[in-house]
């Protein structure tokens, strides 16, 4: 009996890992054009040929900020260095209880303003707002606790250009970024937002916001990071552009048309994962009411972040991430299978509830089954061998075929010892770290569930609890009525 | 139950031939990447070698003396444009472009690949004549924003009626992205026909369009449609009616102070932040006593440029602000005003 468990389990895993397999050759394929495509035009198209000049719009960039201060000077320094001339700076502060409003201040010399600008949509109460005595291009609002999410939406309000970036505090733009997002959000008619590519910078020399020499991390999670980035922006977002364009957009690099997000009512306040939240959003907005619309990405635009180096925050974050996922997939249940959607309804849904949220279940599973198979002392170890030869293979060829086109295209590590050293790392990726992250999205998803519950459970007593008191008063009323009337 | 899984020894060995593979065509596509770098590299200093020779020499550059390689919009635009502003340039440029640049570009415009077009238009930048006047009424109505965006200038450059007309149509058209750019061309340009707008204006019925033109002769800094904007500013489309406020602003004219003073009071919160502000442009200092009623409005973005126009009145206005009681609602915004409008002064 638990032979044929272990065995049907087995096959249902092979059949995922099938599905799945082929779900990322399809990506890959589809990615594959895109970014020579990209590459071929910039390498060239001289793209900032296009882009500067009378032709060029004047962009905002919203940076939310919540306790940076070490990164925020040198990240405001970035974004004030741009090539484009007409680029403005709006940092919000949410609240930070650190140094952040102080360092501001002291550095770029703020002195406080009337708030001048309406509220298109509902934030937290804004405590101060700045202008620079040094950067006539800065803005900085001070606002209370509430989220990116709300700090996003502050900047929003704020905003007097018709496109504005929306990134985070600890990012680093190149300084011709946005000249090459402009460039692919001006190609395609009706584009409404288009991504960029993320870079782990750990490890990178940055002075005075710039990156002055790219290094691979010496540490070992943030150096397998740098891979997971690669392999995510280059094949996830670029592959999902020909079939419907892509769900996530990076938080830190992704550039909008003000009117469409205003149009959505802004950024959502209460989902952690707000990025992938107003994609969702937008491709629902305008597929229901039938608009032309366009959603891209652009391997080209170039952001650095910096991303955890400890497990403690890694696994605090994937979680979160993980959380919002689920959260987001979940409020836009609609999507799933709805031909009203096309390519986003059929595939690019479903992808992402197949493949992202729910492979870690299959997998938590998979890995369950093996230990207790190995307990039992009922594992066929040859075939254990091979299915981990295939899967291993497998998924370390598709990172290693991203790694090999971004070595071809946009490569960012010259040094040989850091290409050699990312893929020794893609072999490497999965053994550990992988498995780490699949044990933290299951807590992550157990905990949302859980969570969701709960609130579901409280919300319906909460309910009947009116209900009862509704009914209560009635009586009373009736009854105070009848004695009335006796 | 059993289960055959010998296929999986054949994924494995497939697996290990695609990762070989994968590495020969990394390699391979290296190796094209750079070579056709080195080619372009060689063939722009090629080009740009013959450029600098006929400018030193002031001679022109005929079809033969380039090498046909370099017959490529993506080498000379960028190299004309590079020269555009030397001495000895015009005579060089013509031959260059009616030989060879534009030729290539008028060919581009029916491309089917949107960057060739692209680069067509960017041609038409450096150099154009009569007879494009249909192929830049084309790029104007391209699908793709940024070639729309890039043949504003070279149409205004060439400034026929009928490219004036269909600029003007466009910029009415769009969305605000697209309007602000085109509007952005229009006030990097210096010489528009503005006789081909007040033209338009005289027969123009479409709202939008009339609004369009009374921006674009704003930034002209033409005044000639005057008579048309003053009843403009009761139109019911308010695009129009805020367009003709602006406009009109732009005369000294008592009939102006009035008409303004008397939309103070208008029903839309909108034209009276309009008006306000066009009174504060004007320096209308006699109007203080209407402006100093809307530092109650009911609207705070009325109420904030209510207390920048009395700013810009000079003394008397901010004598008047000074004035305002502490247990006024509208004394904070006020001080604000004057402390970064002072600090403004005092750096």
């Amino acid at each position: 009996m638990l032979d044929n468990v272990i065995i049907i389990v087995s096959v249902c895993v092979i059949l995922y890992f099938i599905f799945v397999n082929i779900a990322y050759i399809i990506l890959y394929l589809t990615s594959i054009s895109d970014i020579f495509y990209r590459f071929n035009e910039i390498q060239l198209g001289n793209v900032e040929n296009f882009v500067t000049g009378d032709i060029s719009p004047p962009v905002t960039i919203i940076v939310p900020a919540f306790n940076e201060e070490d990164t925020i000077i040198n990240s405001v320094r970035s974004f004030l260095k741009q090539k484009l001339t007409k680029c403005y700076v709006i940092v919000v502060n949410d609240g930070s209880e650190d140094k952040t409003m102080d360092n501001l201040i002291e550095t770029f010399a703020l002195v406080p303003a009337p708030a001048d600008f309406p509220s298109h949509i509902e934030t937290a109460e804004i405590k101060g707002y700045y202008v620079s005595q040094n950067e006539k291009h800065l803005i900085v609002i001070d606002k209370e606790h509430a989220g990116k999410g709300d700090s996003l939406n502050v900047g929003l309000n704020a905003c007097r250009t018709p496109i504005f970036l929306s990134t985070d505090s600890d990012t680093f733009l190149e300084p011709e970024s946005l000249d090459y997002l402009l460039f692919s959000l001006l190609s395609v008619p009706h584009t409404i937002a288009e991504g960029g590519a993320v870079y782990v910078a750990n490890g990178c020399t940055i002075e005075d916001g710039e990156i002055k020499e790219v290094k691979m991390p010496t540490w070992y999670l943030p150096s397998i990071q740098t891979v997971e980035y690669l392999r995510a922006f280059l094949f996830g977002r670029c592959g999902m552009k020909p079939i419907g364009g892509p769900l996530i957009l990076p938080g830190s690099m992704t550039m909008f048309e003000k009117k469409a997000v205003l149009d959505i009512g802004g950024f959502s306040r209460y989902n952690i994962t707000e990025d992938l939240e107003i994609i969702l959003r937008l491709h629902k907005y305008m597929r229901d009411n039938d608009y032309p619309y366009n959603i891209g990405f652009t391997p080209s635009a170039v952001a650095w972040t910096n991303v955890p180096e400890s497990f403690t925050r890694i696994w605090q974050q994937r979680g979160r991430w993980h959380a919002g996922l689920f959260d987001a997939l979940l409020a836009s249940w609609r999507f799933f299978f709805n031909p009203k959607y096309k390519a986003i309804g059929l595939f690019n849904y479903p992808f992402y509830v197949f493949v992202e949220l729910f492979s870690t279940l299959v997998e938590f599973a998979g890995y369950s089954v093996l230990l207790i198979a190995m307990y039992l002392h009922k594992l066929d170890w040859y075939f254990a061998l091979l299915f981990f030869l295939v899967s291993w293979g497998f998924s370390t060829i598709i990172t290693m075929a991203t790694v090999l086109i971004s070595l071809i295209s946009f490569n960012k590590y010259k040094r040989m010892r850091d290409i050699i050293k990312i893929l020794i790392l893609v072999i490497f990726e999965n053994l550990g770290y992988r498995q780490l992250l699949v044990t933290c999205r299951f807590l992550a998803m157990i905990r949302f569930v859980v969570y969701r519950g709960w609130l579901f459970i409280t919300r319906q007593r909460h309910k009947q609890e009116a209900l009862d008191e509704e009914e209560a008063t009635a009586m009373h009323h009736h009854h105070s009525n009848q004695s009335m009337k006796d | 139950m059993t289960f055959d899984y010998s296929f999986l020894e054949f994924f494995v060995i497939a697996e290990i031939i695609i990762a070989i593979l994968l590495v020969i065509v990394t390699i391979v596509m290296k190796i094209i990447y750079y070579f056709r770098k080195k080619r372009k590299i060689r063939l722009t200093k090629k080009a740009d070698d013959i450029i600098q020779d006929a400018l030193i020499h002031d001679k022109p550059i005929t079809d033969n003396e380039l090498p046909r390689a370099t017959h490529r919009m993506d080498i000379l635009q960028p190299l004309m444009e590079k020269y555009q502003n030397e001495r000895g340039w015009s005579r060089t440029l013509e031959t260059l472009s009616t030989s060879i640049l534009l030729p290539l570009a008028r060919k581009a415009i029916e491309s089917r690949r949107w960057i060739k077009r692209c680069w067509a238009v960017k041609s038409f930048e450096v150099h154009r004549e009569q007879q494009d006047e249909p192929h830049l009424e084309k790029l104007l109505s391209d699908k793709v924003p940024l070639i729309q965006f890039h043949a504003v200038w070279p149409s205004l450059q060439l400034g026929t009626e009928t490219l004036v007309n269909t600029v003007i149509t466009r910029t009415a058209e769009e969305r605000r992205l697209a309007q602000s750019i085109f509007l952005e061309v229009f006030e990097q340009h210096q010489d528009v026909k503005c006789d081909y707008i007040v033209k338009r204006l005289n027969t123009e019925e479409n709202p939008f369009i009339r609004a369009t033109c009374y921006k674009i002769l704003m930034i002209e800094k033409q005044t000639s449609a005057f008579d048309h904007a003053m009843k403009d500013t009761t139109s019911d489309n308010v695009e129009l009616q805020l367009s003709a406020i602006r406009y009109v602003s732009m005369e000294d004219k008592p009939q102006v102070i009035d008409k303004l003073v008397g939309l103070l009071t208008a029903e839309l919160p909108e034209t009276r932040l309009t008006a306000t502000r066009a009174l504060g442009n004007l320096g209308a200092s006699q109007t203080l006593p209407e402006v100093k009623k809307l530092l109650h409005d009911e609207k705070w973005w009325v109420r904030l440029d209510a207390v920048k126009t009395l700013v810009k009145f000079g003394p008397e206005g901010r004598q008047a602000l000074h004035q305002i009681p502490e247990t006024d609602e509208v004394y904070q915004l006020c001080q604000q005003v004057l402390g970064v409008k002072e600090g403004y002064h005092a750096r």
